[in-house]
């Protein structure tokens, strides 16, 4: 029996040393690309000590429109809502979640501290999608898989999800602006309210302070 | 985990039933292996489609978990969030040795898990990190093995359950343990009473030692994932809605034991449309 249990230990050794590593190819290099130069183009112009929080906030909203379908993501985050919604609520609901996005992120940047994104490879997804993998290297710590979602744009690509550590951060955003409405009596106003608040909010939160 | 006062194994018994179990499920898991061979692809169709990423949360006592998220809020206020503080004073070294550690004394159920769940390979893997990491590794403290090429997973039994079809059930916020749902409170069960260093401690003098270890993993975990959080409580508008989906979507890639190379299943995203809001929830918001 002890020989049995041995030999079975010793079977799956060699089964996982034989295993051939997940080594991702890439099935679309330009998306690859698209990434790398976006993560350069980043760290150039966002991380600099050198520029003011009004600067850095713009920066990165002339960068986040740019390279992200803003229209697509705010849409997919509310839901059925935005079809029930009039012309000027979802004008002003875009603007709302562009805000609040830009809150949320720009500040990050200031505190930045060498963290870096290898892309490692790609997939293609349905309707021309692509999905670049990479992963986000950080000072301390395993790196996070981080995974791109973009659609082709021109020559270019946009992109509709972060998908961090198997997390999408669209089906997230998603639930939690559904909880928000459902819990005001399906009112979409209470939501953009609740994110001018959160716009507002991150001027007095701790990562700020490494912007003086 | 209150059962452990009513079971008085004296210290050898303990020690059999460790052992019982070890040997019950290396067995299994070379049968199980090939029994589920065949019929692998389409169970792994099924469990792909009922655990897709983005579908529906089944949450029937919504009010009642809301009511203990804001208890387990209020608990990490005032008890996890200062003890992980302090313990985040230790050189990075030391907490980096500590998740070694209650990784490495996680291995052996891991094992056992992977086992069940036919995972031959991964079963391969754990034990050689096991070995590895406790010889050379000085007991679990450093990690050798990954450098070897072993990398670090966990299994549970709430994962095999997972894996062997059986759906989530109910989504629960439970207090004090967080996150879960129908199935993973039988695993969460299952694991306290069944993993290899529980067993071995039961009914010794060093029976305190699992309480020890939860509490441990507890504060290790989040100031790990202090940043994360923070994140998180600053930026969602309904800090539970975003709480349920991250954990519910973790706990379904590690079920899948997503390959980091795939492409995650990602559903549509059109015009304000998409599974997830499809369902009882969709009524209600419009």
């Amino acid at each position: 029996m002890l020989r049995r249990i041995l030999l079975s230990f010793v079977a799956l050794l060699a089964f996982a040393l034989a295993a051939p590593s997940a080594r991702a190819q890439n099935a679309v290099p330009a998306a690859s690309q698209f990434i790398d130069r976006l993560s350069q183009t980043a760290i150039e112009g966002l991380t600099s000590k050198d520029i003011d929080h009004d600067e850095r906030k713009e920066r990165f909203r002339r960068l986040f429109t740019e390279a992200f379908d803003v229209a697509t993501i705010g849409r997919f985050a509310l839901g059925s809502p935005w079809r029930t919604a009039s012309e000027s609520d979802r004008t002003e609901y875009l603007k709302a979640f562009e805000d609040y996005i830009v809150a949320s992120y720009a500040t990050r940047f200031a505190d930045y501290g060498g963290e870096k994104i290898v892309t490692v490879g790609s997939r293609r997804g349905d309707d021309n999608e692509a999905f670049v993998l990479s992963n986000f290297m950080r000072a301390q710590g395993a790196p996070v898989r981080v995974t791109w979602r973009v659609r082709p744009n021109g020559d270019s690509w946009r992109i509709i999800d972060v998908i961090i550590e198997d997390v999408s951060m669209a089906i997230t955003q998603r639930d939690d602006f559904s909880a928000t409405v459902q819990r005001n009596g399906g009112r979409l106003s209470a939501l953009i309210e609740a994110l001018r608040a959160k716009t507002a909010a991150p001027a007095a939160a701790p990562a700020a302070a490494g912007r003086s | 985990m209150s059962f452990s006062s009513n079971l008085d194994l004296s210290n050898f018994a303990s020690v059999r039933r460790a052992c019982l179990t070890a040997v019950l499920a290396t067995s299994l898991f070379v049968g199980a292996s090939v029994a589920r061979a065949s019929d692998s692809a389409a169970a792994h169709t099924q469990i792909a489609q009922a655990n897709e990423a983005g579908s529906e949360i089944w949450d029937p006592i919504e009010p009642v978990n809301r009511y203990f998220f804001e208890v387990n809020r209020f608990l990490d206020e005032v008890m996890l969030k200062p003890a992980a503080a302090w313990y985040g004073l230790l050189p990075q070294g030391v907490r980096t040795g500590t998740g070694n550690f209650l990784g490495n004394l996680r291995t052996p159920w891991t094992v056992a898990n992977d086992g069940l769940q036919g995972e031959g390979a991964r079963a391969g893997t754990a034990v050689a990190r096991f070995f590895i990491n406790t010889i050379i590794g000085f007991f679990g403290v450093f990690d050798p093995a990954k450098e070897l090429g072993f990398a670090h997973h966990d299994e549970d039994a709430g994962q095999t359950f997972g894996a062997w079809g059986v759906e989530e059930g109910p989504y629960l916020m439970l207090p004090v343990l967080g996150s879960s749902n129908g199935r993973d409170i039988v695993g969460f069960v299952v694991d306290a009473f069944l993993d290899p260093f529980n067993l071995l401690t039961r009914g010794t003098r060093l029976d305190w030692t699992p309480y020890a270890r939860g509490g441990t993993t507890a504060v290790h975990y989040r100031d790990a994932n202090k940043q994360q959080i923070d994140d998180l409580q600053r930026s969602s508008t309904d800090l539970y809605a975003t709480v349920r989906r991250v954990s519910v979507e973790r706990r379904r890639a590690e079920i899948r034991n997503a390959d980091p190379g795939a492409s995650p299943p990602s559903p549509r995203m059109t015009d304000g449309e998409g599974p997830g809001i499809s369902g009882p929830r969709a009524e209600a918001v419009q």
